[in-house]
């Protein structure tokens, strides 16, 4: 999951995009307002954080013209002032959530999955999908046996299918989603990756192949037994 | 505490009280006048009437009024010792009785006629009087009398004969002049003068309560929008300062005031938002970097670290505090300097050579990584009598700012000059960011022209208020200028002996 942090005071900067960087979200970071603008308008960030102070163009500024321009990614505003119009006027602005400085890094953190969940239209915590369940929490994948130990960029790409199930998600998505700006994979890394997750997820054999390839356009997550127009997930085995 | 309304009531009742009087004694003297006079006219009349019927005839005086009504002269068939036997059992009765006539007529020879109402040896003044005039009767009453002398005609007969016979029988110039006294008492003036004394009084009485009530009420209702706009007043506190009071509905008198309140109370909430601005601002200006420290602190121990990465949190940890003190500190001096409780004694500096070490000292700090000129023109070279604190907080930030934005390869103008009355310091830097009209901004509290540069510790944006307060506190003024090719000048006047 990719988010963008727009906050111009550098030390809380630095560590949002550690903290966040570290909990599994590939993470671009700016102080600047104008610069700000230009990476949430061209990129498909699952949660951009947004400071509401900001050099060159104000947070509010920034949110109206990403609505006006039609964007929808989910934004936080992050902001000291607390006053209830000042909460009124940033929701109104197009927010969809909104916190106080100071905050608890693992309330951020929440609310932040909160939103990506959100983007995704998934409302429970974890995604079931044949024998597969995955806890988006705790970030885990675990098969009726046990856990799948997964890598941060495995469990990544796993949730990005688990959140559009039955959706065909393209190469070029995981890319976008998985990496920020620094860390741009080259081409086929993504097939690497998904070639280690299948090998977990199906432990050599033992368990039946889940995420399928659509040659051409991409990756697609689905039940083992699942006709191809069956999109739906099953629900979980409690 | 002095009432309006009670003041206004108290005077406008003492008004109507000595109107009323002064038009009642007025009413009532015109028309005992009046009375008197008709009182007066009728006694003439009667009079007139009497002495016409006096003639003389024959050399004797003939009264010949026999024939007219007289009973109020005591013409009666009573005699005076019946009178007198019942006088002490009648005098309740007097009270009630018809008004009485007097009448004395007398010519030189002695006394002609005196009406029974004068008793036995009752008289009436024998002076004649012009008009009719006062007096008190024999009887006790009071009345008033009018004496005339008069020559009363003589009746020579009918006839020729008659006429001669007269005449040979006397002479005619014997005939003596007759002196008539006519009297009568004025118990009935009296007792209308009396009733309508009564009803003024009584009257005015009435009329003055009436009023009393009237102007009471009146000047009540009259202030009733006084206390309603008390009772409005009452109501408002800190949270009514935007919502002034309308004017519309009350009276002219009131309205200057309530608009000098609404005029008062805008200014009021004008500086309580700015001091609620501020406080929030100074809230932001915290919160921000605690939001730094908690964030850090909260994603470093996330994780066991490895002690380079413990070494690289706390650094940041430290100079997020460093950012904070800095600021608490300016805020601190900014408060203690706008309240006038920062201590400074007064001292003597070299403004030259001060300009001269603080520049070095902001060299020295590495404020700028950037390679730039600097121009100093220092011509103030006497000792002036000033705040040395002050001044070195003042030369600091002025100087630190513009070391801090001038552009790479630019210049910085460092220029002191000094008159009789003022020195005066000029810094200006190259590669400035702040348009023209923001220039009169950067003294306020909190404004960046630069925001990116908060997160350095330096920059609290504070640094241009705290030196505006100072240079203020000593006396001074300071100005701001952009000009369109990028210099930005801080110009710094003091007067040259230290203000208190």
């Amino acid at each position: 999951m990719r988010v963008l942090v727009i906050e111009d005071y550098e030390p809380l900067r630095r560590s949002l995009a550690r903290g966040l960087s570290e909990s599994g979200f590939a993470v671009d970071a700016t102080g600047d307002g104008k610069e700000g603008l230009w990476f949430a308008r061209d990129e498909a960030y699952d949660a951009v954080v947004l400071d509401l102070m900001l050099p060159g163009m104000d947070g509010l500024s920034i949110l109206r013209r990403l609505r006006d321009e039609g964007k929808t990614c989910p934004v936080l505003i992050l902001t000291a002032r607390d006053g209830v119009p000042d909460r009124v006027h940033g929701l109104n602005a197009g927010a969809d959530d909104y916190l106080v400085k100071p905050f608890a890094f693992e309330e951020l953190l929440a609310r932040v999955n909160a939103l990506v969940r959100r983007k995704y239209e998934v409302h429970a915590n974890h995604v079931c999908v044949g024998g597969l369940t995955i806890d988006l929490n705790a970030r885990t994948a675990s098969r009726p046996d046990g856990e799948v130990a997964l890598t941060a960029t495995e469990f990544g790409i796993l949730q990005l299918l688990a959140l559009q199930p039955g959706r065909v998600v393209s190469r070029t998505e995981i890319t976008e989603h998985l990496y920020g700006f620094d860390g741009e994979p080259n081409s086929n890394a993504i097939d690497v990756h998904i070639a280690q997750l299948r090998r977990k997820l199906e432990a050599d054999g033992d368990h039946p192949r889940c995420i399928h390839t659509r040659r051409g356009m991409g990756y697609i997550l689905l039940p083992p037994d699942a006709s191809e127009s069956d999109t739906r997930t099953t629900a979980c085995d409690h | 505490m002095r009432s309006l309304k009670h003041t206004l009531i108290g005077w406008v009742i003492a008004s109507v009280v000595v109107l009323t009087s002064a038009a009642g004694a007025g009413f009532y003297l015109t028309a005992r006048a009046y009375l008197i006079e008709r009182f007066d006219d009728d006694l003439e009349e009667r009079f007139e009437l009497l002495a016409s019927s006096i003639e003389y005839e024959m050399g004797e005086l003939d009264l010949g009024f026999d024939e007219l009504e007289m009973d109020d002269f005591g013409e009666r068939d009573g005699d005076d010792e019946a009178d007198e036997d019942e006088d002490e059992d009648e005098d309740e009765e007097d009270e009630d009785e018809d008004p009485l006539s007097y009448l004395v007529i007398a010519t030189a020879k002695g006394t002609a006629y005196r009406s029974p109402t004068l008793g036995s040896d009752g008289l009436l003044p024998s002076a004649t009087t012009e008009d009719p005039e006062w007096l008190d009767l024999p009887d006790g009453r009071r009345g008033r009398v009018y004496t005339q002398t008069f020559d009363p005609q003589v009746d020579f007969g009918d006839t020729v004969l008659e006429w001669a016979e007269h005449v040979l029988a006397l002479d005619v110039s014997r005939h003596d002049a007759v002196t008539m006294s006519i009297a009568r008492d004025t118990r009935e003036l009296d007792t209308a003068l009396a009733t309508l004394r009564i009803g003024l009084i009584v009257g005015g009485l009435g009329l003055a309560a009436v009023m009393s009530w009237v102007v009471a009420y009146g000047v009540r209702r009259g202030m009733r929008p006084v206390d309603g706009l008390a009772r409005r007043l009452a109501r408002l506190d800190a949270s009514s300062l935007d919502e002034p009071i309308e004017p519309g509905p009350l009276p002219a008198e009131l309205r200057p005031i309530v608009e000098q309140y609404n005029a008062l109370l805008s200014r009021v909430g004008q500086a309580y938002a700015r001091e609620r601005g501020f406080s929030a601002d100074v809230a932001h200006e915290l919160r921000t970097p605690l939001a730094g420290l908690r964030t850090t602190l909260d994603v470093a121990m996330a994780k066991p670290r490895t002690p380079e990465q413990a070494a690289e949190v706390f650094g940041e940890l430290g100079e997020v505090t460093e950012h904070m003190r800095t600021l608490v500190e300016a805020l601190l001096r900014l408060a203690a300097l706008e309240a006038g409780t920062l201590e400074d004694p007064p001292g003597t500096v070299r403004l030259d050579e001060e300009v001269r070490r603080v520049w070095r000292l902001v060299i020295n700090n590495g404020v700028s990584h950037r390679v730039f000129e600097s121009e100093l023109t220092l011509d103030a070279d006497a000792p002036i009598a000033t705040r040395p604190g002050l001044l070195e907080l003042v030369l600091r930030n002025i100087l630190h700012n513009a070391a801090a934005y001038v552009d790479e390869g630019g210049t910085v103008t460092i220029q002191t000059t000094m008159d009789d009355q003022r020195v005066r310091v000029v810094v200006t830097n190259t590669g400035s960011t702040v348009s023209g009209e923001d220039a009169a901004r950067v003294f306020d509290r909190f404004w960046r022209a630069d925001t990116s540069r908060a997160g350095t510790g330096r920059h609290c944006g504070l640094g241009l208020a705290l030196t505006r307060s100072a240079v203020h506190a000593m006396g001074g003024t300071i100005r701001a200028e952009s000009t369109a090719g990028g210099s930005f000048t801080l110009a710094v006047t003091l007067p040259r002996k230290s203000q208190a």
